[in-house]
Parts: C-alpha cells; sequence; structure tokens
C-alpha cells in the first residue's frame, strides 16, 4: 500500500479516532488505527469493540492495500510535520514509513488480520439534522448516571416520534427531556427507540463540532449496533440493553408554582453558596419567598453562606433542599437567559426550564429534591 | 508466733468453693501465686510430661516457720486473711487457705522451706492428703514445692487430662503471663530441661514484652502508658458478694470514698488480627483473670478497626482500690465482679479507644524485612487456659451490660485536641541515619537475648497524623495513592480511604440527626425473600433514621423512596440487600448501637470512591488531609487497613545503605 495525503487532513481525521481507541493497551491491536487505500480515499478505521469510527480523506492512492500502526503515536508525530504532502507506505513486516519533505520515519505496525471486523452499515431509516442531535446532546447526557443497574443506565433514550425527536437522560434523581420540533427533527422513514450510550454521544458531538451547520446524519440500526454516518464518517455503536424507566410518568402534569429567574444571577448564586455545601451531597436549601429566591448552604468543618436573587415568585413561602450540582448541571447547559422553576411541595419534583422569547424546542429538567 | 491460723468456719463459708485443682496448669497457679505472695523475686517453675509427672517450683521469697509449714495442709489455713472484713479488700493473690491442701490430697508432694527467721529449714512429704514425713532439714532461704504423679489417687480426673502437649502449652501460658506482670522479677520455666522461658529483671513493662515475644510483636504494639480515673459518684451497681453486703450494711451511712482506676499494658495495632481471644491478657489487681465485661470493653474499642471476627493483642494491667473489686467470686479465683462494672467497662473502652486515636499507629510494610529478635519459645505455644474458655460464647452487649444501653455514655472519637505545634523553620533538617540508641532510659541486664539491641527499639513511632503532609505522587492500577512523605513513603487503599472518611461523616450526620436524603425519580421496588421481610421489619425504623425512606408494597415487596444523598441509585438495590443480609447475619443479636454502625458502614462503603478509579492530583491530596483528620485514619470500617508506611530508614536499609 502506498498513498499521499495533505498532511491537514490527515491529522482532522485521525484526532476523531483519538476518542474511539483504547486506553488501556489489554488488547494491542485495538489502539492501532486500520488505514485502507483505495481508489482515490485512504479510509481510517479505529475501535475499542464498543465503538467504532471510520473516516476518510482524499488521497493519491499509487497502489491500494491496507495496515494498522499505533494510532496515537501517528497522530503525535504527523502534527509535528509541516504542512503539505505526507507520503505513506507498508513495507514488510508491517512496518510503516512515512515521508514528508525531508523526513523520514519508520513506524512499527501489526498485520491488518488481527484488527477486528467492523458491522456492515444497513440501510438508513432516519435523516436527523447533526445540530440538532448535537444540542440534544448536551443538554441531556450530563444526567446519564455513572454506572449502570437494573434501574439506571450508562446512556440516553432517543424516541423519533411525530411530535418530533426527544432524547430522555436520568439517574435516578433527575431527568432530561429535549424534544425537538418536527421541522428539526429531520425526515424519518419509521418511528423508532434506541438506547444510546454515552461514549457514542460524546463522539456524536465531535463529530458534529466538525460538519457544516446543515448537515445530517443517516441513522440506521441492526440487532445489535447502531450507525450514524456524517459525511465521510461513520460512527457505530453497540446498543445499550435493558429497560429505560417510564420517563413520561415522571415529567410532571402540571405546576402549582413557578418563580422566574435571571439565569446568570441565580447560577452564580448557587456557584458561590455551595462551596459550603456537603462536599459530596452537595444539599443547598432554595426558600422561595414572595419576590426573591434565597439560597443557603452550612457545613460543620467550613461554615456557612446564603444569598437571595429576585424572582416573580407569588406563591407560598417554600423551602426545598437540592444538590446544587443537578441544578447548576442544567443552569451551565442552556443559552437562554430567563429560567422557571416549578414546584409542588417540599417532596414533590421540581422542575426547571428554559423561559423567554424564541424557544422552539421543549426542554425540561426534573430534579427530586432532597430533605437536609 | 506463727503466721497462718485456720480461717474460723463464719469466713470460710463466705469463700466461693468448689474445686480448685483441674489440671497441671491450675497446680501451677496456685504455687505460682504461692510464691508471688510471699515476695519472691526469683521463680523457676520445672516440669515433666506437661506437669503430669512433675511440678517444681522454686521461689527465693519468705518461706515458712516449721509451725506454720505443717499448718499450710489444713483446709482454711492461712496467713493472709483474717476475718470477715478482710474479704472486702484481698491485696494479695490468695486468700482462701485452699490451694496446698487441695494440690497435697491428689498428688505426690514434697514441701522444702526455711524462713529467714529460723536457722533450719522444713520438709514435709504427702501423699494424697496423708503426712509420711515432717522433719528438720538443712536449706536455703526460700520455699520449694515439688508436685509428682497429679491424679494418682484420682483416676477419673487423670482420664480427662489432655496430651502432655496441651497440658505444657496451658503451664507455659500461664507462667509466660505472670512473668508479663512482673517485670522486676526473674522467671524461669523448663520443661524436661529445656528452657522454654528466662526472663531477667527489666524495668519496664515494655522490656519484658521485649524479652517475651521479641522485637517484631512489639513493633505491632501500642503502649496504654499510664492512665488514671477517678470514680466519684459511687452508683449503687453490681451487688458484690454477700459478704460484702453484709458488711456494707453493718457500716451503712459512712461517706463514700473516692476511688481511682488505673490502667497501663500494651494493645495491637488493629492490622494485628488473631483469630480467637487467646492473645487477650487481662490482670486485674496483678490477678490475671478473665472478665467478659472487660473483653466487650476491648471488642467495643476495637469496634469497625477490625472485622468483628478478628481478635487484637491485648496485655492490660487494671489496678483498683481493692474494695473496687471482689475476688471472691469463683473457686479458681480466674473472675472478679466489679463494684462499678460499667464505669469500669467505659474506662478501659475509652482509654484504648482514645490511645488507638491518639497513635494513630501505622501499618508497615514486610516485617520480615527488619532484625526480628525471636520470641521465647514458651510465647509460640497455641493455648491459654484464661482465654480458651470463652472462646465459643462471644460476649454480647447485652449479656455483658447490666445496665441497659442507654446508660452507656456515648463516647467522642475525637481526640482530646491538644496546642497546635508551633511550626519552626530553623529546626535542625531530619536525621535519616539513626542516632545512637537511647540510652540510660532502659536499664540493661543480661537476659536470655544479651543485650537489647539498638533495633529492637522501634524507631519513633510513626503516626498516621502525617498524613497530613503527605505529598501524592500518583496511583498505582488506579486504585492505591503512592505519597511521599517526611519519613518515607506511603501507599493509601483510596476506597478505603474515602470509606473512613465517610463512615465518620455519616455517623456524625445520623448522630446529629441531620441525615441528607435525596427522594428519586421513581421508587425503587425491591422483592424480598421472607427472611429478608422479617428483617426488614425489625430494622425498619433505623433505616429510616439513617435515611432510607422505605414502605411495605404489597407482598415481601417494599418501595423505597428516598435514600442517603451519598448512594447514587444505581447503587440502591444493591446497599439495601446488603444492609439485610448483614442484618440476618453478623447483626442478628447486635445492639441498636451497632446495627446502626452496619448501616453506616455500608453506606460509606458503597458511596466511596472505588478501585480503578482515576484521580487527579486534587482529588488526592484533598483525599489525604480528609483522612487524617478522621479520628481513626488507620483502618475502614470493616477493620481493613488504609495507608501502609514505608519509613526512610526502611528504605535505607533495603538498599544496604545502613
Ligand atoms: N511459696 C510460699 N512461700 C511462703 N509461704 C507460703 C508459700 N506457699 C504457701 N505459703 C503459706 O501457706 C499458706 C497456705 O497456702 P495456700 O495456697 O494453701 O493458701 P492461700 O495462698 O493463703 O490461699 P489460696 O487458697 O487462695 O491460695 C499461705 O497463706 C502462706 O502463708
Ligand atoms: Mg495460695
Amino acid at each position: 500500500m502506498e498513498f499521499t495525503v495533505s498532511k491537514s487532513e490527515l491529522v482532522r481525521e485521525l484526532s476523531l479516532s483519538q476518542g474511539v481507541v483504547e486506553k488501556k493497551t489489554t488488547i494491542p491491536i485495538l489502539s492501532n488505527v486500520l488505514l485502507e487505500a483505495a481508489e482515490d480515499r485512504v479510509t481510517l478505521t479505529a475501535t475499542d469493540l464498543e465503538l467504532g469510527i471510520r473516516c476518510s480523506c482524499p488521497a493519491r492512492v499509487k497502489k491500494e492495500g491496507s495496515g494498522t500502526v499505533p494510532a496515537r503515536k501517528l497522530l503525535e508525530f504527523v502534527r509535528l510535520l509541516p504542512e503539505g504532502d505526507v507520503n505513506m507506505k507498508f513495507l514488510e513486516n508491517h512496518w510503516a514509513s512515512i515521508t514528508c519533505g525531508r523526513s523520514r520515519t519508520r513506524i512499527a505496525g501489526m498485520s491488518r488480520e488481527s484488527f477486528p471486523e467492523l458491522p456492515a452499515t444497513p440501510e438508513s431509516i432516519a435523516e436527523i439534522p447533526v445540530k440538532t442531535l448535537a444540542s440534544m446532546i448536551t443538554r441531556t447526557s450530563f444526567a446519564i448516571s455513572m454506572e449502570e443497574s437494573r434501574f439506571t443506565l450508562n446512556g440516553a433514550l432517543l424516541v423519533m416520534r411525530p411530535e418530533g425527536l426527544t432524547m430522555v437522560a436520568t439517574d435516578g434523581h433527575r431527568l432530561a427531556f429535549v424534544q425537538a420540533t418536527p421541522e428539526a427533527s429531520g425526515t424519518v422513514d419509521q418511528q423508532f427507540r434506541a438506547l444510546v450510550p454515552k461514549k457514542a454521544m460524546n463522539e456524536l458531538v465531535k463529530l458534529a463540532d466538525d460538519a457544516g451547520p446543515d448537515e445530517k446524519a443517516l441513522f440506521s440500526g441492526d440487532e445489535n449496533h447502531l450507525f450514524f454516518q456524517v459525511g465521510h464518517r461513520l460512527l457505530m455503536t453497540r446498543k445499550l440493553t435493558g429497560n429505560f424507566p417510564d420517563y413520561e410518568r415522571v415529567l410532571p402534569k402540571d405546576h402549582a408554582l413557578s418563580a422566574k429567574l435571571l439565569k446568570d444571577e441565580i447560577k452564580s448564586a448557587i456557584e458561590r453558596v455551595a462551596q459550603f455545601a456537603d462536599e459530596r451531597s452537595h444539599a443547598i436549601r432554595v426558600q422561595f419567598l414572595s419576590g426573591e429566591v434565597r439560597i443557603f448552604s452550612s457545613s460543620v468543618e467550613m461554615g456557612e453562606s446564603e444569598e437571595s436573587v429576585l424572582s416573580e415568585y407569588t406563591g407560598p413561602d417554600l423551602e426545598i433542599g437540592f444538590n446544587a450540582q443537578y441544578l447548576l448541571d442544567f443552569l451551565r447547559a442552556i443559552p437562554q437567559d430567563h429560567i422557571s422553576f416549578e414546584l409542588k411541595d417540599q417532596k414533590s419534583a421540581g422542575e426547571l426550564r428554559p423561559a423567554g422569547e424564541g424557544i422552539t424546542d421543549q426542554y425540561r429538567y426534573v430534579v427530586m429534591p432532597m430533605r437536609i | 508466733m506463727g503466721r497462718i491460723r485456720i480461717l474460723p468456719d463464719q469466713v470460710a463459708n463466705k469463700i466461693a468453693a468448689g474445686e480448685v485443682v483441674e489440671r497441671p496448669a491450675s497446680v501451677v497457679k496456685e504455687l505460682l501465686e504461692n510464691s508471688l505472695d510471699a515476695g519472691a523475686t526469683e521463680i523457676r517453675v520445672d516440669v515433666e510430661a506437661g506437669g503430669r509427672r512433675l511440678i517444681r517450683i522454686v521461689d527465693d521469697g519468705c518461706g515458712m516457720l516449721r509451725d506454720d509449714a505443717l499448718l499450710a495442709f489444713e483446709r482454711h489455713a492461712t496467713s493472709k486473711l483474717r476475718d470477715v472484713k478482710d474479704l472486702l479488700s484481698i491485696a494479695t493473690l490468695g486468700f482462701r487457705g485452699e490451694a496446698l491442701p487441695s494440690i497435697a490430697s491428689v498428688s505426690r508432694l514434697l514441701l522444702e522451706t526455711r524462713s529467714a527467721e529460723e536457722t533450719t529449714g522444713t520438709r514435709i512429704e504427702i501423699a494424697g492428703g496423708k503426712m509420711l514425713r515432717c522433719e528438720e532439714a538443712a536449706l536455703g532461704g526460700g520455699t520449694v514445692i515439688t508436685v509428682r504423679d497429679l491424679f494418682y489417687n484420682v483416676p477419673a480426673r487423670r482420664k480427662f487430662l489432655r496430651t502432655e502437649q496441651t497440658e505444657l502449652a496451658h503451664v507455659a501460658s500461664l507462667v509466660t503471663h505472670y512473668s508479663l506482670a512482673h517485670p522486676d522479677k526473674t522467671f524461669l520455666l523448663t520443661s524436661a530441661a529445656s528452657e522454654l522461658l528466662h526472663v531477667t529483671p527489666v524495668a519496664t513493662l515494655k522490656e519484658r514484652v521485649y524479652q517475651v515475644f521479641g522485637s517484631q510483636v512489639l513493633e505491632d504494639l501500642v503502649e496504654i502508658g499510664e492512665r488514671e480515673k477517678q470514680l466519684f459518684i459511687p452508683a449503687p451497681s453490681v451487688p458484690p458478694s454477700e459478704a460484702i453486703a453484709e458488711y456494707r450494711r453493718e457500716e451503712a451511712g459512712e461517706q463514700e470514698p473516692v476511688h481511682a482506676f488505673r490502667i497501663s499494658g500494651f494493645f495491637s495495632r488493629p492490622q494485628v488480627q488473631k483469630a480467637n481471644r487467646n492473645s487477650i491478657f487481662i490482670f486485674v489487681n496483678g490477678r490475671l483473670i478473665r472478665d467478659r465485661l472487660l473483653l466487650h470493653a476491648l471488642s467495643s474499642a476495637y469496634h469497625n478497626l477490625m472485622p468483628a471476627s478478628a481478635y487484637p493483642f491485648v496485655l492490660l494491667f487494671l489496678e483498683s482500690d481493692a474494695e473496687e473489686v471482689d475476688v471472691n467470686v469463683h473457686p479458681s479465683k480466674t473472675e472478679v465482679r466489679f463494684r462499678h462494672g460499667s464505669f469500669v467497662h467505659d474506662f478501659v473502652r475509652d482509654t484504648i479507644r482514645e490511645r488507638l486515636m491518639e497513635s494513630r499507629p501505622a501499618p508497615s510494610f514486610s516485617p520480615s524485612a527488619r532484625a526480628a529478635s525471636a520470641e521465647q519459645p514458651a510465647a509460640r505455644l497455641p493455648y491459654s487456659e484464661f482465654s480458651q474458655m470463652l472462646e465459643n460464647e462471644a460476649p454480647t452487649a447485652v449479656s455483658v451490660m447490666e445496665q441497659p444501653e442507654a446508660a452507656l455514655p456515648e463516647f467522642s472519637l475525637r481526640p482530646a485536641a491538644g496546642p497546635v505545634p508551633r511550626l519552626d523553620f530553623s529546626a535542625p533538617p531530619l536525621e535519616v541515619t539513626p542516632g545512637p540508641p537511647p540510652s540510660g532510659k532502659l536499664s540493661r541486664r543480661l537476659d536470655a537475648h544479651g543485650e537489647f539491641p539498638a533495633e529492637a527499639v522501634p524507631a519513633p513511632e510513626v503516626s498516621l497524623s502525617a498524613l497530613s503532609d503527605l505529598r501524592p505522587l500518583g496511583q498505582i492500577h488506579e486504585s492505591f495513592i503512592i505519597a511521599a512523605g517526611r519519613d518515607g513513603l506511603w501507599i493509601i487503599d483510596q476506597h478505603v480511604a474515602h470509606e473512613r472518611i465517610l463512615f465518620e461523616q455519616v455517623m456524625k450526620q445520623r448522630a446529629a440527626g441531620r441525615v441528607e436524603t435525596q427522594r428519586l425519580l421513581l421508587p425503587l421496588i425491591l422483592q424480598l425473600t421472607p427472611e429478608q421481610q422479617i428483617d426488614y421489619a425489625r430494622i425498619a425504623d433505623e433505616l429510616h433514621a439513617s435515611g432510607f425512606e422505605t414502605e411495605p408494597f404489597g407482598n415481601r415487596t417494599i418501595a423505597v423512596k428516598a435514600a442517603p444523598a451519598a448512594v447514587s441509585a444505581a447503587e440502591l438495590d444493591k446497599i439495601l440487600y446488603e444492609i439485610l443480609e448483614v442484618a440476618e447475619g453478623e447483626l442478628r443479636n447486635a445492639s441498636l448501637d451497632d446495627l446502626r454502625r452496619g448501616i453506616c458502614a455500608s453506606i460509606a462503603c458503597r458511596a466511596a470512591i472505588k478501585i480503578n478509579t482515576r484521580l487527579d492530583a486534587a482529588k488526592m491530596e484533598w483525599l489525604l488531609r480528609a483522612l487524617s483528620a478522621t479520628d481513626c485514619p488507620m483502618s475502614c470500617p470493616h477493620g481493613r487497613p488504609i495507608a501502609l508506611h514505608y519509613s526512610t530508614r526502611e528504605v535505607l536499609k533495603a538498599f544496604h545503605r545502613i
């Protein structure tokens, strides 16, 4: 195999594979990237057996063929090369030679045969604007539980319904729900429901960052995998199995009370007060009073803090405990300036939503209170 | 005039009566105690065939006058007690006047004794209780008692003796323990001409421990030091034996005196874990005893520092006014009754616990790497008569405490805060090469080990307080933090370290009723087995108070609506099943307090950082600081060690630099 590519394009594609290559070197071949030269492109594939990514860039292929080299080392090295063309050639015994300008290098690779075979991509069933997908992910992924168990999943639920594309994530304490408008949801051939692992969601956001504003993700799935094709890049992931909690039951139907707040005000106030909350539970007390919201925290060892922000609130006085981190996750994830904090009583879920003009999609964030 | 009197019946009847001689070790015990009562400074014990063929005790005590020597074999003949009043404050080991006649009735006994007041000595020979010979003899000062063919005339008893090896082990353990109680005396124990124990007088208990057990054991021990506590308001508690009750009635109305209790001795670091109580030795006013109350006090001192099934090594000396302890409880004098049992219990528990906190002993690596001096053969023999009898009956809180536990004062885990040491920049740099051994402090005499070697003096005790100025260097296997300290290298198990931090936090919150709970989006439904259902019903209130809001939800099903804030929802089912399992097993008969600790320990374990978790430098630093601020940074609530220390000295040694 021998081909020539532009250094900057090679670096860009290689960077995308870094999040996927296996970090622990338990199976050495998984820290390698597979390079395949055919026709006028070179294709790069990386996988950790949970997730796989396949990218490609144009190349002048002198001799078709394939081989593998350590992904990290290759990127680190190529990045340092001067701008321009890079020539790559596989030699005997899996050595790869790289020539660029006056630089000549050989990297030890491994046999292509030991690289795992990735599943074939099925026919796509939906075309989703990548920007929609990414914005849904960034507003839900923080609510995904760290561990997987019988009751929580290390991933989010993606549902396509006539009302629009929906993504839901929860860790049992809070739940984030986003539903895009039908227009922003793209086109679908059939309704579906899929559980997307958190790691795949992170990689999808990276793909979206690097894609054009109107680019679409072609979505498909087979029995065990999900596939997202964005331009000439393909992300595939194993499906999560398990039952996603019945989120419809969790979303409050109505709230008696509502407080309107300025996001930046409440966010900074919570950030400061939370410095004195318990290091692990992050517990703060939130008091809803006529015209204001007060936040308190105290820790025996460190001290205590209190802050008040103005709010349009007309309900009865109410004090509820919350995990400050949970509230901040939401406040940091939205671009809007206003929020509404909706509640019922001390024991019922509180709900946060962005408020104000120009909000088209539905974003609901449900947080269970704490008893402090 | 002789010293020995026959006790009047009215006194003799007040004395706990029963079998005195059960086995060779009980003979040795009685004779040894007599020698100690006689003020001996050198005691030699020879046995053959585990004491079945021969027991000989040679002492340099006061000896006996001719008349006394004859009288000594009468029942209730003693020089140590006069009337009923003396029973209240027994200061000698013997008091019944029972031992010699009992021994003489089941063996062939030869007594050779001479008192300093007489120029010739006395030789008396008795077999099966019958006097065979009594003659004047030219003897040195002191007493020699030779007991041959024990139980030769009581075949039934002989049948119950164990193997020679077992009986010898009992004897050895007994002599060893008495040698620990008297560091200022010489003890020699031989069996068929081989020396099992030979210790010469030393100034401190520490040196005696070294003589007996060697340096390795000593390094695993923490010295209690001398602790004293006054009892001001004597609550009417355990009724003392009848004799005392009677006496007190007579003396009613008298002003209650103030009593002082003192304890001293050694206890092991929590990582020394023995499978049974054989390494717990308790002396009350110089008497080796077994006592459930004190055993319980010890195990509660180690609570959550050691697994429930493990026992420490403890050498405990409790001293008090003689009136505070009734020794006239059991014919073998191996049990006592405290007039203020719960005071003594709490004093012992709190003192040991405080010392554990203060010293924060750090386990170190590879004890084999150190120059280990060997223990005495006797210390290696496996049995101890005193602990063995209790082996299968673990004292429970309920059975031991006469008072309801509510009456036990809640003790604080925090050591009394001393003045903060002033930092000094001009202090000389740390010395890495060991200085000369601290001289003068230890008075040395030649003993079985020769000189007390410099290495045997443990380096200035490494305390886990040093954790606060450790510099984390990184992790191994994303599980153990490696840190550099002022003196060497430390390895800290990140999970158990965090577990300890959280455990104390959770306990404090629980005690203050400030449990933080997090409600769940959807109740968690758990299926229970019938056994779990029973345990659930038993502990439901405590679960609730610990932050688990649960409700019965149909048949053998519970719904969990809220949980302690530190526990993630993903762990909830596991932790609840775990708590139920523990409640069903080891905490089946536990007190409420133990149950609470068990639940807190489960919460801490589930909420703690797992192993195989990468930590950044800031997190590691936080963890070490928080750990050093805990009350017990040496072991996790389940008793596993948290930190290992590899001292600069050990490093230098390993590199052959010293
Ligand atoms: N080794 C000894 N040296 C000097 N006197 C002794 C020695 N052994 C025994 N005696 C004397 O003999 C007496 C009787 O001893 P014995 O052991 O039978 O009774 P006791 O020690 O007074 O009480 P107990 O039965 O509780 O041991 C003692 O009171 C003591 O005066
Ligand atoms: Mg005696």
